[in-house]
C-alpha cells in the first residue's frame, strides 16, 4: 500500500500547490467563487463525518450553517469582536446545539432521527426569519468587515485565510478518522452491538459526531458570512440542508476525499451549468436521484473501487488458497496474548460465577435460575438444544440483556452494575453467533477496534496527530499484526472484511476478540459453518489461546468439537441448567440425552 | 397568516379574553386547518404503514396535486370534474414515481430513502417553478365564503366543506381497508410483508397502489387548502406541519392522523391568538422535536422492539 499512500500524498500536495498559486490566474469575481467552494468543502467534510462515518442522518445542516453565519456576524457587529474569536464563538454555539440535537439520535434512528433534525431545522429557520430585531428578518443583514492583523479579509487575503482554515479542517478530520475514533464511528455504523461489546461508548460517540459536524457547519457558516458580507435567511433553509446532503452523497459517503469532490462539483455547478442557469437546481435533484439509484457510493467510491480492483487482484490469490494447517505456534503470539490480558485471580475461586440468573421476555422465560461457574484456565462448554438460552446467557454476560434476577460475579466483581461498553475493560470479550464483522473496514482495522478500550489517545491528540498518538497507533498495529499472525491472517490484513469467506471472517472475529485482551473469552458457535479441517484448526487455536493464559467459555453444537476440547460442560435446556460435569458425564446423563433426542432414547442410555 | 378561516375569524380577538365563545371560535377555526394537516398526515401514514418509511417530500406532493388541479381548471373543465379527476391524476403521478424511483430503492438503507424522498420533493418543486414560475394562482373555493353566525360563532360554508370533505376521505379509506379485498391486502402488507407475499399478495402492486393513494390524498388536501393560500411552488412548505400531525398521532393509523391533525391545528391556533403569530411555528415544530425526544412513535403508535 506504500505506493498508493505516497501517490496519494503527491496528489494532495499537487492540489494544494495549485490552490496556492490559483489567484494569479483568476479574476476577482472568480476568486470569490473559489472561496465559496472552499467554504462548502468544510461543510461537506463535517456532514460526511456524521452521515458517512457514523451513519446518522441530519436534515439540519443548513440551520447549523445559518447559526454559525449569524452568530459570527452578530458577535462582530454587536460585541465588536475580531473575526477569529467570533468564529470560535460560532463553533462553540453550534457544537453545543449539535450536541443537543444529537440526543434524540441515541434513542431513535433512521427516519425518526431525520424528523427530529427536520424539526430543529424548521425552528431555526423560523427564529431567524422572525427575530427581526436581532437578525434583520427577511431583509437580512450586512456583515461588518473582518480584519486580521494588518489585513482586511477581502479578495486575496480572504482567499488565503479561508484556504488555510479549510486545509486545517480537512487535516483534523482526516487524522481523527484514521485514529481509533474513526474506527469507532464506522463500527457504530456497521454493527452497533459489536462495537459496544468491543468497548465503544456508542452514546458518547454519536453525540460527539453530531457536535463535531455541527461545529464544522458553524465554522463554514461564519466564513460564508464574511465572504458574502451579507446575511440572507433564505440561504439557510431546508433546501440548503438538502444541497449539503447532495454534496456528501455525490462525492462519496465515508471517504476522505469524497466531501471535497462533492462540494466542489455542487458549488461549482452554477458556473459549470452556465447554459442551464435557470434550471440548475432541477438538474441537481435529477442528478441526486440518478446517484441514489445507480451509484449510491458516489464519485469517490467509484474511484476507490477502481483502485482496489487493481490492488486486491494481488491479494485475491491468497484469499482463495487452501488454509495452511499450522498450529498457530508463532512464538511471539503467546507472549502478545498474555501481555494483553488482565491478570486473573489466582486465589482458587472461580473466574466467573453465575448465580440464579433469570431473563424473561414478556411471558417467555429465556433463562430461569441458571447457575454455574467457570474456573480460571479451563475451557468450558455451554451446550444445549436450540432455544435453550445459550446465546441469551452470553448476552447477559456482555450486558446486552438485563436479567430480571440473579447475579454475575466476574474476577471478583459484580457485573450487573457495569455498563455494556465497559465490560471489555474488565477482561470479558466475545464473538457472535452470526459473525458481526465491521464489513466496511479492513481485517487489520477490525482487529484494531478490539483494542479500542486500551488505547488512551484523546480526541485532540488524535485530530492533531501528535507524536504520542502516532506512537500508540504504531504499537497497536504491531500487536494487532502479531495476533493476525497467530491466526495465519497476516497476509489478509488489508483485505476488506465483507469480501472474505465465512470461515475466514470467523477467524478475524476471533482475532478481534483476542485483541481486546480478555481474561475470559466467550465464543458463540465458533465452529458453525466451518469445514472439517477448519474446525480442527480452530480446536488447535483455542487450545493455544488457553495455553497463553486465557480462559474460554464456548457455545457449540458440534459434539466432536465440544468433547475434544472442553474440560467441563454446562448443559442448558429450555432456559434451565440440567447438567454440570465432564464431557463424558454429560454424554451419559439421561436428562441430556432426553433433551437432545427425546424421552424414549433416554431409557436406552 | 395564511390560514384565516374566512372572514368569520375576525372575532377571535383578544377582547373576549378567555371566554368560552372565544375558545369555541378558535376550535371552529382550527377545524379547517386541522382537516388539511390530517390529510397531509394521512398521506404520510399510508406510505409508512406499507413500507415503514417516511416520505419527506410529502409537502411537494401536495403542491404537485394543486398544480394538477390548476392545469385541469385552466384547461376549461368544470369544477366537479376537476374535483374528481385531479386526485386520480395525482394518483397516477404517485404510481409513476414509485415505479421510477422508490421501487428500486426498496432494499436500500434508511438514509438513502430519506434523501430520495427529499430529492423527489425537490425535483417536483423545481419542475413546478420551471413551468409555472413563482406566480401565485388563485383557486376558487368550493362553497360560499359568506360568514354565517350561529350562537355567536362565525363560520363560512367553506369552513364546513373542508373538514367535511376530509372526513369523507378518511371514512372512505377506512371502509376500503376494512371491507374490500385490496384494502385487506394492504393491511396484510403493512403487518407482515413476507407473510403477505407467501399467501399470494402481489407486493409490488400493493406498494404502487399505496403511493398512488398517498398522492391522491395529497391532491385532495391541495384542492381544499388552495382557495385560502393560492397555488405557488412554495405551497409545500405551508403544509409541512402535516409532519408534526403524523408524528403526534403516530405514523401507524388513520385515527392517529386525524387526531394529530386536529391537535396540531388547535395548538397552532391557540399559540397564534394568545402568544404571538411569530411564535406559533416555533411551538408547533418544537412539538415535533418533543415528540421525537419523548415518544417517537406518537400517541397511537407501537414502540418497536430491537432485535439483538
Amino acid at each position: 500500500m506504500t505506493t498508493s499512500t505516497s501517490s496519494r500524498r503527491l496528489a494532495g500536495a499537487a492540489v494544494l500547490a495549485a490552490l496556492i498559486l490559483l489567484p494569479a490566474a483568476l479574476a476577482s469575481f472568480q476568486l470569490y467563487f473559489v472561496t465559496i467552494i472552499l467554504v462548502y468543502t468544510i461543510v461537506a467534510i463535517g456532514l460526511n463525518i456524521l452521515m458517512g462515518y457514523t451513519g446518522q442522518i441530519s436534515v439540519a445542516n443548513g440551520a447549523f450553517m445559518g447559526l454559525g453565519a449569524y452568530t459570527t456576524a452578530l458577535l462582530m457587529s454587536l460585541l465588536g469582536l475580531n473575526v477569529l474569536p467570533a468564529l470560535v464563538g460560532a463553533m462553540v454555539l453550534t457544537a453545543a446545539l449539535g450536541f443537543l440535537v444529537g440526543i434524540p439520535a441515541l434513542r431513535i434512528r433512521g427516519h425518526y432521527l431525520a424528523l427530529a433534525t427536520l424539526a430543529f431545522q424548521l425552528i431555526v429557520e423560523t427564529v431567524i426569519m422572525n427575530w427581526t430585531s436581532l437578525t434583520g428578518g427577511p431583509n437580512g443583514q450586512k456583515v461588518p468587515d473582518a480584519t486580521l492583523g494588518p489585513w482586511t479579509l477581502k479578495d486575496l487575503p480572504l482567499y488565503y485565510f479561508v484556504l488555510l482554515v479549510a486545509l486545517l479542517a480537512f487535516l483534523f478530520a482526516r487524522n481523527l478518522l484514521r485514529s481509533r475514533f474513526g474506527r469507532a464511528l464506522i463500527g457504530i455504523r456497521d454493527h452497533e452491538v459489536a462495537a459496544t461489546v468491543m468497548g465503544v461508548d456508542v452514546t458518547w460517540h454519536k453525540t460527539f459526531a453530531f457536535a463535531l459536524s455541527s461545529a464544522y457547519a458553524g465554522l463554514a457558516g461564519g466564513l460564508f458570512a464574511i465572504t458574502v458580507a451579507f446575511l440572507d435567511p433564505l440561504a439557510f433553509t431546508v433546501w440548503e440542508s438538502v444541497k449539503h446532503l447532495i454534496m456528501v452523497i455525490l462525492g462519496g459517503l465515508g471517504t476522505l476525499v469524497g466531501p471535497v469532490i462533492g462540494a466542489t462539483l455542487i458549488a461549482a455547478a452554477p458556473e459549470l451549468l452556465r447554459g442551464f442557469r435557470e434550471h440548475s437546481l432541477l438538474i441537481y435533484y435529477a442528478l441526486l436521484l440518478m446517484l441514489l439509484l445507480f451509484m449510491p457510493g458516489g464519485v469517490a467510491s467509484g474511484l476507490e473501487r477502481l483502485l482496489r480492483a487493481i490492488v486486491t487482484r494481488r491479494h485475491a490469490s491468497i484469499a482463495t488458497a487452501p488454509e495452511p494447517l499450522g498450529t498457530g505456534s508463532a512464538p511471539g503470539a503467546k507472549a502478545v496474548l498474555s501481555a494483553l490480558a488482565p491478570v486473573a485471580r489466582s486465589d482458587g475461586k472461580p473466574l466467573l460465577e453465575v448465580s440464579g440468573v433469570g431473563v424473561t421476555f414478556g411471558g417467555l422465560a429465556a433463562l430461569s435460575n441458571v447457575s454455574f461457574t467457570v474456573s480460571p484456565g479451563e475451557i468450558k462448554g455451554l451446550i444445549g438444544p436450540n432455544g435453550a438460552g445459550k446465546t441469551s446467557m452470553f448476552n447477559v454476560l456482555t450486558r446486552v440483556y438485563q436479567p430480571t434476577s440473579g447475579s454475575v460475579v466476574f474476577n471478583g466483581q459484580e457485573l450487573l452494575q457495569v455498563k455494556a461498553h465497559e465490560i471489555v475493560k474488565l477482561g470479558l470479550s466475545r464473538t457472535f453467533q452470526n459473525v458481526e464483522m465491521f464489513g466496511s473496514m479492513t481485517v487489520l482495522e477490525n482487529v484494531l477496534v478490539g483494542m479500542h478500550h486500551s488505547l488512551q489517545a484523546s480526541l485532540l491528540s488524535s485530530g492533531l496527530a501528535l507524536g504520542s498518538q502516532q506512537r500508540e497507533e504504531r504499537e497497536a498495529v504491531e500487536k494487532a499484526t502479531a495476533i493476525l499472525k497467530f491466526l495465519d491472517l497476516e497476509g489478509l490484513k488489508d483485505a476488506m472484511a465483507n469480501q472474505l469467506p465465512l470461515g475466514t471472517q470467523r477467524r478475524v472475529e476471533l482475532a478481534r476478540a483476542l485483541a481486546a485482551g480478555p481474561t475470559l473469552l466467550l465464543l458463540d458457535e465458533p465452529a458453525s459453518g466451518l469445514t472439517h479441517s477448519e474446525a480442527d484448526r480452530l480446536m488447535a487455536d483455542v487450545r493455544a489461546i488457553r495455553d497463553s493464559g486465557i480462559t474460554v467459555l464456548l457455545i457449540e453444537h458440534d459434539m466432536r468439537f465440544v468433547m475434544g476440547l472442553c474440560d467441563s460442560i454446562t448443559v442448558l435446556d429450555r432456559g434451565e441448567v440440567i447438567c454440570i460435569g465432564t464431557p463424558d458425564e454429560a454424554r451419559a446423563n439421561p436428562r441430556v440425552i432426553e433433551a437432545y433426542l427425546g424421552k424414549e432414547n433416554a431409557s436406552h442410555a | 397568516m395564511p390560514f384565516a378561516a374566512g372572514r368569520g375569524s375576525r372575532c377571535a380577538s383578544m377582547e373576549g379574553g378567555l371566554e368560552v365563545s372565544t375558545v369555541i371560535q378558535l376550535l371552529v377555526n382550527s377545524l379547517t386547518l386541522g382537516a388539511i394537516y390530517a390529510l397531509v398526515a394521512l398521506g404520510l401514514v399510508l406510505i409508512f404503514k406499507a413500507s415503514h418509511l417516511i416520505n419527506f417530500g410529502q409537502g411537494s406532493w401536495v403542491m404537485a396535486g394543486a398544480y394538477i388541479a390548476l392545469t385541469l381548471l385552466l384547461a376549461g373543465l368544470p369544477m366537479w370534474a376537476v374535483l374528481i379527476l385531479s386526485p386520480i391524476a395525482g394518483g397516477v403521478l404517485g404510481y409513476l414515481l414509485d415505479i421510477l424511483v422508490f421501487r428500486r430503492l426498496s432494499k436500500a438503507s434508511a438514509w438513502i430513502f430519506v434523501v430520495a424522498t427529499l430529492g423527489v420533493g425537490g425535483l417536483l418543486h423545481q419542475i413546478a417553478s420551471a413551468i409555472f414560475e413563482e406566480n401565485v394562482y388563485a383557486f376558487p373555493p368550493m362553497l360560499s365564503t359568506e360568514p354565517q353566525q350561529v350562537f355567536g360563532i362565525f363560520f363560512t360554508a367553506q369552513n364546513l366543506w373542508v373538514p367535511g370533505a376530509a372526513l369523507a376521505v378518511f371514512g372512505a379509506l377506512y371502509l376500503f381497508f376494512e371491507y374490500t379485498r385490496v384494502g385487506k391486502a394492504m393491511q396484510a402488507v403493512a403487518q407482515n410483508r413476507i407473510g403477505a407475499q407467501i399467501v399470494g399478495i402481489n407486493l409490488q402492486a400493493i406498494l404502487a397502489l399505496t403511493w398512488a393513494l398517498s398522492a391522491g390524498v395529497s391532491t385532495v388536501a391541495a384542492m381544499l387548502v388552495a382557495p385560502q393560500v393560492g397555488i405557488s411552488p412554495a405551497m409545500g412548505l405551508l403544509v409541512i406541519k402535516g409532519f408534526v400531525a403524523a408524528a403526534v398521532g403516530g405514523f401507524e393509523s388513520l385515527g392517529g392522523a386525524l387526531v394529530g391533525g386536529l391537535l396540531v391545528a388547535v395548538v397552532e391556533s391557540l399559540t397564534n391568538t394568545f402568544v404571538s403569530t411569530a411564535f406559533k411555528d416555533v411551538v408547533v415544530f418544537g412539538l415535533l422535536l418533543a415528540v421525537m425526544w419523548v415518544r417517537p412513535t406518537g400517541l397511537f403508535g407501537h414502540a418497536a422492539t430491537r432485535r439483538v
